[in-house]
Formats: C-alpha cells, structure tokens, sequence
C-alpha cells in the first residue's frame, strides 16, 4: 500500500522554496555516501523519538502498518540501540500538538546536556502518511518546514533522522546547511559541530509502500533487519549508518521493484563533520543471536512463533556468516535453497547462539511452504481464557437494604466473596491493542424469610454479564511476561427467583437487563508458545437487579481471577 | 457459590432457638397467605382489601381499598380453656392441674396464662396517605371496646416501630387496622412482638368475663368469682346473687373467649 498517493509536482516546489538554499549531497545510490567517522563518547546520552500513525488525511486510506513499524523500531533501539527505553518516546498516531509538544521536549531534555558540554545523540522516526508539505498526521498536517525547524534547533551532537513516508526523499531537498568541513581532524571532546543525517524510505518523486506479506513497510522492514546485524559488513560487531543504508536500499529496492507500483530507492543524506561510521546499533552485545552459517544460502524467511511476525526476510549468499541479534523465543526459520524446502524451528536462548543447521529442519513440500508463508501475515491472535477466583459479594445496596426492610435477611452462606467465573475470547488488533468477548459470573445470592414459619419465602439470584473490552498488552519481560489493562462495557443479566413458602404459590422467576462497566489489570505469564496463566484484578459496576419500587444491585465489585489461557 | 441450604436449616434452627425465639403475636404478619380474595388469617370487619405487589410481584401486601376497611385480627391466649387432650383418668389428672372438672361432659377447664408482658411493638412496613387515616385500634380482652389506638404512620416502605403498653393482666387482645380516609393505604408488615421497653402498664379496669381478676373492682360487672384454681370476672360469685331456680355455674362459650367464668344458669 503506498504511504501517499499525492501527485509529487507541488511537493518539490514547495520543499525547494522552503529551503532557499542548496540541497545538501542527497544520496540515492548505495555506494554513494561514505559518511565519516563521529565517534560518540560513550557515555553520549542517546535520545529518540519514534512517531508512528496510521491515520490518513482526506481522500487516503489507513496505513496499516506505521504505526506497528515504529514500535518494533523503538524496541530495536532499547534492544539493540542501547537507548535507554526511558529516553525512548513512542507516539502512536500523535496530534500535532502531541508531536510538537514531543519535541519541545526533547529540546528541553537536550539543552541541558548541551549545558554541561556533554555529547547527545537524537534518533527521529516517523512512519505515516505525508503530503506535498507536510506530514500527515490525522486529519491534520505537520508542516516539514515546521518539522525541520524543530530537529534543526534540536541542540544534539548527531542527529539521525529516518523517515518512512511517501516523497520522505524531499525531506533532505529542505535541509538547507552547506555540507560541513571535514571532521576528521577535530577531536572527540572537542565536538562542537552538529551533524544531520536523513534517510528517507523513498526518494522526492516516489512512493512509499507497505507489504501486507511482511507486515510492515518495505523500507522500514529491511532496515530493522539491518540493524539486527545482516548489514554489518565489516563484522566489528555494529551496524554503521552507512552499512544500514546499503543493505535496506538494496533490499527495498529488489522487494519494491516486484510490486505493481514500482521500484522504491531509499536515500541517505548526510551533513556530517567528521570521520567515521556513526553506529546504529550494536548487534554483538545482544543475548541471544541466530547465526546463519557461511555454508548456508537461499531464501530466508524467519518469523516469530508468538503471533507470527516477519522478522526477516533476506537472501543468503553462501561465504560467510551472518547473525542476527533477536529476542529470545521461539522462531519459525522457511529457508529455501539448494532445490529443497525446508521448515526450521528454532528456539533462541535468553543467553547464546543459535546456529541454523539443515540436521535441525524438516524438509517439506512446495504447498506445505506456500501455506506456512500464506499464514505469516499481520499480527493477528486468537485467545481464550478461563479463569476462576472471588468477586466481592454481600456489599450492601438500596435493594438489599429494601429486603431487610422486608423482613429478608441474607443466607447462612451469603459471604463476603463469591466464587468468579470468568471466559474470554481474544482478538488482537493493531499494536498493543486487543478486542475480548468476555463472559462473567458475577454474583449469587439468596435471602430468606419467615425461616421457621410455614410462609418460609426464598429470594434468590444470580447475575452474569456479556460484554466487549478492548485490552492494552505490554511486554514486561522476554516472550513471557506481559501485562495488560482493559476496560470496556456489556449486557448484565440477573435472573431472581421468588419461590414463596406457600405452597398454592408458583415460583416467580425474572430476568432483569442492565449496563455492565469493567476495567482490569493483569499479567500474562506465557511459558509455553501456546498456553499459559494470567492473574487480573478487576472492578466491575453492574446495576442490573432492579425491583419494583426502583431499587437497584450492583451485582458488580472487585473480583480477582486467575486461570489458563490460550493463543493462536 | 453454591449455596448449601441443607446445612442452613439445623444450623439456623439451633441459632433461632437459641437466640430469637418466636415471639412473633400476629399469624401471617406480612399478609402472604390469601384464601381467594380475603386475608386467610384476617378477619375483614369492614370494606374491601385487594392483593397486591410490593417491592415484588409475588411479594404480597395488603390494599385497604374502600373506606372505611377494617382488618383484625385476635392473639394474646384467654384465661382459661378447656383441656384438649386424650386422657383416660380426666377427673384426677385435671385436679393434678388445678382445674376445673366437669362431671357432666367429662371435660376440664384449666388456666392457661397466668403472667402478663408489660409492653408490646409493633412493627409496620407500609405506604400509606395521611389522607388514608389508618389508626391502630387495640382491644385488650378482644371484648369489642377499643381501649387504644394510634395512627399508623407509614411510607414510602420504610420499616417503623413503635412501643404501645400493655395491661396488667393476661388475655386476648384484637388488633384492628382501620382505615377511615380515602387515600391509598397498602400495608406490606403488621407485626407485633412482645417486648420490656414500656415504662407505664396499661390501666384497663373494667375486664370483661372471663380475664383473671383479684377483685370485682377489676371487672367490668364489678364481680370476680373462683373458677377452680384462679378467679375471673364473672356475673356471679354464689347461688345467693341467682335468681329463683338458678344457680351460679361455670361456663365457657364462644362469645366470650376469654375463658371460663360464673354466670347464673337454670339448674340442670
């Protein structure tokens, strides 16, 4: 799916006249930028803003996934980056305001290292929707000038700017600085010079695509798997600016051409004093590594078990060896080559290398492989879960009280928890977000009167509730633990039954209707691929049971429940 | 939570026995039990009643539909009765008693309530009008006079109670629910129980027949005669106060519940 379908005409004119000034040296060849050494300290404070959104303006269709690519971008810095996740800000389909407010910020946040001379290192994504002369956030614009204005005026000592986006090429046409002396000969502390460097998934004139087979962009897919270690070329252990940009150019490239809407060039241009690669990441110091031995060749398709998301996709050569720095977890590995098919799976220690051996692959058939391909797609999971534990019961309410007054008084065994039943059905959504079908017990309950006279009339009910919540899940450690909250509404249903002491008298049964309001927090802890426990708290408002002189029952309360769950 | 109702009810049973007892005076206090259109365990004196919903449709109460509606009702025990049980020897074991035999139809009369409590409270749950004027009407002696009465002020179905004296003697009492005005008057709750709270006992002096007595200053006749083991307001207390041809027997009739007590009959 192209990220714009805007026409491209006003969109050069429009940057050009901004910039007023001579483009700097925008590269749409991969042998093309060399950039030079910068040298960081190591102690540089690294700082990023990832911005993702979704939403198009009007006459554009939803992206589907940006919003998906900058979260599996922000994880890759903190994991491989080494950004500290709390300098890592994540916005998904911001406002303006929202981003602009970012920004302020992350100014903020940088005048005071540049206070105290220190270095600092700014990484800017964004994956969306672009028009002629601005981003497109929403339904409203970002202007690049704007946008430009602001990482100009950030005060860090590099600044990396990635942009996904249709025509994100014309972003470099706005920088306006002349390419800065060479840096080679300044010295580390002595860094005063600023650099820039843009990379853009698409040069002025092109369009930006997603890869529904991939679940991501084209370009931003190629390039988090550069930065997982394919791309380091010279084997020190880092992924440079410059190994990244060949790599995700190559590969954009070769994958975009195929597409009906036309080959993609991803551009690098850099305003960069000094010498040297400018490290994106340092895949040698991960935990855990697939290693793809110098043997090996063919296609590769490397997915992750948990939700079946494309890790990569690449072409092997045989000759040398490559590793991929990834999370711990279980992986699926389709590696065709050598005229034969084969199904691998791999499971990646917390700790170690995992070196891909034909000994550990089943070899399958063409049908077998196209199905195994076919279902890799979106991040889409089913889960189930079945939980037991305690509601809070016995709270006290107009209708309750309405009973006493009655001359009721409650059960023997009407305590102050009640045991909770609890189904859900679980659809994953986009991101972190998730669409349950809950299904709740709620609440059981009798009162008596009249025990010991032969009137000994019974009032009993029970109360369930029928409801949709949508669930935000995040990662708390590894592949396994997860939290999550949730909120939502649904159907309340509570069915009375009045079996009076009288034995002339029918049993009256009734069924009430209400609104059920829940929220919940949780943990999801997830040993195995497919099963696992969760443990929720949650509060739920339920006026269903109503009588006849308005009196309404919360039948809801504070409940925890704990049980299995399931996904697929 | 599945609730465990066979393990309530012994449980429950020791705990009531123990603790509440049943002091309830009033049969069918929350008007449950109706025989076609009328209170099973009421007496309509007066108007219509009709059955209605509560809180819950199955849930009934009673509506004082017409004015004036008199609903009542008599509890409390008499002074005396005849003995209802299947003995061989009645003679011996009614003077075992302190009764009274009755060679002629080989019955006993024997005293039944020989303490009186000094306070009741009722307990009343109802929405009722100002404009219905319900009062509470209180009978002791259940004789047909009415020796107290109070309105019953009750609504929007909030449970009141309220303390009324006792007099100082044992018998029967009717409770009357009268309601005199036209507004609407449903009565979920009429209980009455037994209580210690009233300071000042009820000074009823003129006892009808039947009701235990010490003194003819006590009874409505002015005569207190002994029936066996006991004395009760009487027409006679000897063959003197009779007529030619009568004598002063003991009677006990339905038209005075109360119990047995000396009138001047003609001798058999």
């Amino acid at each position: 799916m192209p990220r714009t379908l805007l026409s491209l005409g006003p969109l050069c004119a429009a940057l050009l006249v901004l910039l007023g000034a001579a483009p700097a040296a925008a590269q749409d060849a991969p042998q093309a930028p060399r950039p030079q050494r910068v040298d960081l300290a190591p102690d540089a404070h690294a700082y990023a803003l990832v911005v993702g959104s979704n939403p198009g303006g009007p006459g554009q269709e939803p992206l589907a996934f940006a919003e998906r690519d900058a979260e599996r971008m922000a994880e890759v810095l903190v994991e491989l980056g080494h950004y500290p996740a709390a300098r890592v800000d994540l916005l998904q389909a911001p406002t303006r305001a929202q981003l602009t407010g970012a920004l302020r910020r992350l100014r903020q946040r940088l005048s005071v290292h540049d206070a105290r001379n220190e270095q600092s290192v700014v990484f800017f994504y964004y994956s969306g929707h672009a028009q002629s002369q601005a981003l497109r956030l929403g339904g409203e614009e970002f202007p690049l000038s704007e946008l430009r204005a602001a990482i100009d005026a950030l005060p860090s000592t590099l600044t990396l700017v990635v942009l996904d986006a249709c025509q994100s090429g014309a972003y470099s046409r706005v920088r306006g600085t002349d390419p800065a002396a060479d840096f080679s000969h300044n010295s580390i502390q002595q860094l005063q010079t600023r650099g820039v460097a843009v990379m853009a998934s698409s040069s002025s004139d092109e369009l930006s695509q997603e890869s529904e087979r991939l679940s991501a962009g084209y370009f931003t897919h190629h390039l988090l798997v550069a930065l997982r270690g394919v791309a380091d070329e010279n084997r020190d252990g880092r992924v440079a600016l410059d190994e990244a940009y060949r790599y995700a150019y190559a590969q954009t490239l070769l994958d975009t051409s195929r597409t009906a809407v036309g080959g993609q060039h991803v551009t690098l241009d850099t305003n960069l004093t000094g010498h040297g690669a400018v490290a994106l990441t340092y895949p040698a110091r991960a935990s855990a590594h697939l290693e793809l031995p110098a043997a090996l060749e063919g296609q590769l398709l490397i997915t992750r078990t948990r939700g079946d998301a494309v890790m990569a996709e690449l072409d092997k050569a045989a000759g040398a060896a490559l590793r991929l720095a990834l999370p711990a977890g279980r992986y699926h590995v389709l590696w065709r080559g050598e005229g034969v098919i084969r199904s691998c799976p791999v499971t990646l220690p917390a700790r170690g290398v995992h070196v891909l051996g034909a000994s550990s692959c089943d070899e399958i058939t063409e049908e077998q492989a196209t199905a195994r391909a076919a279902h890799t797609g979106p991040s889409r999971e089913w889960g189930l879960e079945l939980g037991v534990g305690f509601n809070q019961e016995g709270r006290s309410s107009d209708y309750t009280e309405r009973l006493t007054s009655f001359g009721y008084q409650s059960g023997f065994f009407d305590w102050d928890w009640n045991v909770r039943m609890s189904t859900a059905v679980e659809r994953q959504l986009r991101g972190p977000l998730s669409l349950l079908l809950t299904f709740d017990r709620l609440e059981d309950r009798s009162f008596n009167r009249g025990f010991f006279d032969d009137t000994h009339d019974t009032f009993h009910w029970r109360a369930w509730a029928v409801g949709l919540q949508l669930r935000g899940t995040f990662r708390l450690a590894g592949d396994w633990l997860y939290g999550y909250a949730q909120g939502g509404a649904g159907l309340g249903i509570a069915r009375s039954r009045f079996n009076p002491g009288r034995e002339q008298e029918p049993t009256n049964v009734r069924v009430d209707y209400g609104v059920q309001l829940s929220g919940a927090l949780g943990l999801r802890f997830m040993p195995w691929d497919h099963m696992g426990f969760h443990l929720q708290v949650g509060y739920s408002f339920a006026p269903i049971l109503q009588n006849d002189l308005g009196d309404r029952h919360d039948s809801g309360g504070v409940s925890i429940v704990t049980g299995l769950r399931a996904q697929f | 939570m599945t609730r465990a109702h066979h393990l309530i009810v012994p449980v429950a049973l020791a705990a009531s026995l123990l603790v509440a007892g049943c002091d309830e005076e009033i049969e069918d206090p929350s008007f449950q039990a109706w025989c076609g259109d009328t209170l099973c365990a009421w007496d309509l004196e007066a108007g219509r009643i009709a059955r209605v919903g509560t809180w819950h449709p199955s849930d009934y109460g009673v509506d004082l539909v017409e004015t004036p509606t008199i609903l009542s009702q008599v509890t409390g025990s008499p002074t005396s009765e005849l003995l209802d049980a299947e003995v061989l020897d009645v003679e011996r074991y009614c003077g075992d008693l302190g009764g009274l035999y009755l060679p002629d139809t080989n019955d006993c009369i024997r005293q039944v309530s020989t303490s009186a409590s000094s306070c009741m409270r009722f307990e009343v749950t109802a929405d009722v009008e100002d404009t219905a004027q319900v009062m509470i009407e209180v009978d002791y002696g259940a004789d047909g006079s009415v020796d107290h009465m109070q309105p019953m002020v009750a609504s929007d179905w909030e449970p009141v109670s309220f303390l009324t004296s006792l007099p100082t003697w044992p018998g029967l009492v009717r409770y009357r629910i009268h309601k005199r005005g036209t507004g609407r008057a449903v009565i979920a709750h009429f209980g009455v129980r037994l209580a210690t709270d009233c300071v000042d006992p009820v000074t009823v002096d003129e006892r009808p027949l039947g009701v235990a007595c010490e003194t003819g200053a006590q009874c409505a006749g002015g005569v207190c005669a002994t029936i066996a083991s006991w004395q009760a307001c009487s027409e006679c207390t000897n063959d003197l106060g009779c007529g030619a041809g009568e004598t002063c027997q003991v009677v006990l009739e339905e038209a005075h519940p109360n119990g047995a007590y000396r009138t001047c009959r003609t001798a058999p």
